[in-house]
């Protein structure tokens, strides 16, 4: 048996046309996606929010000023990019024309006052619009409660003023809030492109099986039928070569992962153990697709390459992968026909890499996992269908 | 070419009477001493019956022929025997012992040279030998030694690390060979092995199985050119329409028909009345003249050339070169089903 494995490997190995699919494509896709994403992540990035300032003596007073000014002074983390206005009028008129975000001044009272276009609604799929005010209201609101607590303080403990330290740590906040991270990875709208070239990589690779099983099967080929007439049963002679086909898949898989983590660069949130785990899956759900195929009677070798294209290129299509329109499509399909979705192989791949990369626990990525297993197991109960007839009532 | 034939019935009163298909002779073993038995087997594709209640029986050290044209069931009866193909009636057994597709001991003892070469592209020649030899030898060792044998049995040692595809023809056939055989098989089945080979390769080939039947190899057979079958076969079936229409040894077969010697005329401008006279000698069975070759068919006897030569020379017509050549399985299928067997 070892040397069935040995040899169908082989033979596997040097038979080329396999590894266009398998392994080109991804390759030479994610070396494209490399060149295409360089700026779509950085869209998602913060950009500091135009602010309207009305320079006049009441904010030349105020300590406020002094906060906003250190808020947009140039850096990493500058927050705001301000614009002085001379009075407010002339403010209104850039908030209006929709220059700036939202006017900033400092009342009678010497408390900071924020004002923005009328009409703007913070929703929950907020616009740039409605982000942007929201970053400005937590400004005014964040230095009123901090200068609330400095009062507080004068009040209460003056002494307190002569300790820094202990200045420092009131208004920290760290011992009384939390900073909690939604997602295990940072969200990148690029990933997905990458995960769903995985999946269609993956399924592509059942070419290998379909060429394997081929070469197995008295109906499908000479080979076939000599092989047929040897001393060993089928049930070991099917097991070795489908063991070759899932080692080649995932050797593929892992070859273009281990390229499109370190020369693409993708972020696989530093669970990239985990993901090859999930390649070993995908290079199964791949093999056990290929052997279905294969093993369909009365359809050349060509034939069922060309019905493995089709079906992974639409399976593919419900992943997002060709761009935009078609991941509102997938998100539509996944959302109104959950069930449909489900039956979607590529999908379960591509749904192993987001449990790695958004979930912080391994449940979800296990639940995905076992997915994937039922998927094979369903494709290899199909093909032993096809292949059950150990004599066949012609050749 | 102009065929004047006594075989037909209505053609000539001097003919024999067409030869009635010859039931097969009872094999030289018993059935339960057999090493392939084949009872009555029945095998249908759809309307057509490919193998119309056939039987074989086979003895230890034969190489037995199978010989008939192209769709005779020759190739359907091997891959009955061997559990390929489903069949509607018949029994089979093989080694004494019933076969059937999951008695893989029986299946140890037997080596297949299939029609059609079958053989990994991307493995090379020691590789592909491997190959099918661990079908049936576990043993990496034993294999090692096996594969080299089989090697040098086939003359492949200058080849070994070639892939198929740039082989020739004719050493491909020897590797299909030595994919079948390196195992040592107790009974071999080579399906027209030598199609489409050069005529170097084809003596190896058939020297290659004469001597594995010296060493104790049993060999069925099955080809279209009867040369090579009587050649090597000690036993010979001619199937047509998947029936055996006659078995026996090959001087068995041509007495069973009364086949004499084909006399061979090159003869200039024949008229059809010298060739109705010739076909009207007694032992004349057949007459064809394909300018400037006349070839006369005859029945055993002595004065077969002689009286053919009277007649041309009573005509004028003067022969260039005559000869004769014995007579053939073709003439013995002939006789049987009253065609050619490359029809």
């Amino acid at each position: 048996m070892a040397t069935l494995f040995v040899s169908t490997l082989r033979a596997l190995v040097r038979e080329k046309a396999l590894f266009i699919w398998s392994l080109i494509f991804p390759l030479i896709m994610a070396t494209m996606f490399m060149f295409l994403f360089v700026t779509i992540d950085d869209m998602t990035d913060y950009d500091p929010v135009p602010t309207g300032v009305v320079a006049d003596e009441a904010w030349d007073e105020s300590p406020f000023s002094g906060v906003a000014a250190a808020l947009g002074e140039v850096g990493d983390d500058q927050l705001l990019v301000l614009r002085s206005f001379a009075d407010e009028e002339e403010a209104r008129e850039a908030l209006i024309a929709g220059e700036v975000a939202g006017v900033l001044s400092v009342n009678g009272e010497g408390e900071p006052v924020l004002a923005v276009a009328p009409g703007v609604k913070i929703n929950p799929t907020a616009d740039g619009d409605a982000i942007n005010r929201s970053i400005l209201e937590s400004v005014v609101a964040t230095y009123g409660r901090d200068a609330d607590l400095m009062r507080a303080i004068a009040e209460a403990d003056p002494r307190a003023f002569a300790d820094p330290a202990r200045l420092a740590e009131a208004f920290d906040g760290s011992a009384v809030t939390e900073e909690v991270a939604l997602t295990h990875g940072a969200p990148k709208q690029s990933v997905r492109f990458y995960y769903a070239l995985f999946a269609m990589a993956a399924l592509f690779g059942a070419q290998i099986a379909v060429c394997a099983v081929c070469w197995t099967q008295p109906n499908l080929s000479p080979l076939g039928a000599r092989r047929a007439l040897g001393a060993i049963g089928r049930t070991r002679t099917l097991a070795a070569t489908l063991a070759a086909c899932w080692l080649l898949s995932f050797g593929c898989l892992v070859v273009a992962f281990l390229y499109t983590r370190f020369v693409v660069g993708v972020d696989f949130a530093g669970r990239e153990g985990w993901c090859v785990v999930g390649l070993a899956g995908a290079a199964l759900v791949a093999c056990a697709l290929g052997t279905a195929l294969g093993s369909l009677p009365k359809i050349d070798f060509g034939s069922k390459t060309g019905i493995l294209t089709g079906v992974v290129c639409l399976l593919s299509l419900f992943t997002g992968l060709y761009g935009e329109p078609c991941m509102a499509l997938a998100d539509t399909v996944a959302r109104d026909f959950p069930l449909l979705s489900s039956l979607n192989p590529a999908k379960a791949i591509c749904d192993v890499f987001y449990s790695l990369y958004y979930y912080d626990g391994l449940d979800v990525f296990a639940g995905n996992m076992v997915v994937l297993g039922a998927f094979a197991v369903a494709l290899f109960a199909l093909s032993a269908l096809f292949m059950r007839r150990q004599r066949y009532a012609s050749l | 070419m102009d065929d004047i034939s006594t075989t037909a019935p209505a053609d000539s009163a001097t003919s024999p009477a067409p030869v009635a298909p010859t039931a097969p002779t009872a094999a030289p073993a018993a059935a339960a001493d057999s090493i392939v038995a084949v009872d009555n087997l029945v095998k249908r594709y759809g309307d057509v019956v490919a193998l119309d209640h056939f039987n074989l029986t086979i003895a230890p050290g034969e190489i037995f022929g199978l010989l008939g044209p192209n769709g005779s069931g020759k190739t359907t009866a091997i891959n009955c025997i061997l559990q390929l193909l489903t069949f509607d009636k018949g029994a089979i057994r093989l080694f004494g012992a019933p076969m059937t597709p999951t008695r893989y001991d029986l299946k140890r003892k037997i080596g297949v040279v299939p029609q059609n070469v079958a053989l990994f592209d991307e493995l090379t020649v020691r590789e592909n030998i491997d190959f099918f030899c661990a079908l049936y030898v576990d043993d990496r060792r034993e294999r090692a030694r096996l594969v080299g044998e089989a090697i040098e049995f086939v003359g492949l040692g200058d080849y070994t690390g070639f892939r198929p595809r740039k082989l020739s023809g004719g050493l491909l056939r020897r590797l299909n060979i030595a994919c079948g055989i390196a195992h040592k098989p107790q009974l071999a089945f080579f399906d027209e092995p030598t199609v489409a080979v050069d005529p170097q390769s084809r003596a190896a080939i058939l020297e290659g199985i004469r001597a594995m039947n010296e060493r104790g190899c049993t060999v069925v057979y099955t080809s279209h050119y009867m040369e090579e079958v009587e050649e090597i076969c000690s036993r010979i079936m001619i199937m047509d329409r998947g029936r055996a229409v006659a078995v026996g040894t090959n001087g068995e077969l041509k007495a069973m028909v009364g086949a004499g010697e084909r006399i061979m005329v090159e003869v200039a401008g024949l008229s059809p009345a010298v060739r109705e006279r010739l076909a009207a000698l007694p032992h004349v069975r057949r007459v064809t003249y394909s300018e400037p070759e006349l070839a006369v068919q005859c029945e055993q006897g002595a004065r077969n050339v002689a009286d053919v030569l009277a007649v041309l020379a009573a005509e004028g017509c003067a022969p260039g070169r005559v000869y004769a050549e014995p007579p053939t399985l073709n003439d013995v299928f002939l006789e049987i089903t009253g065609k050619e067997l490359r029809d």
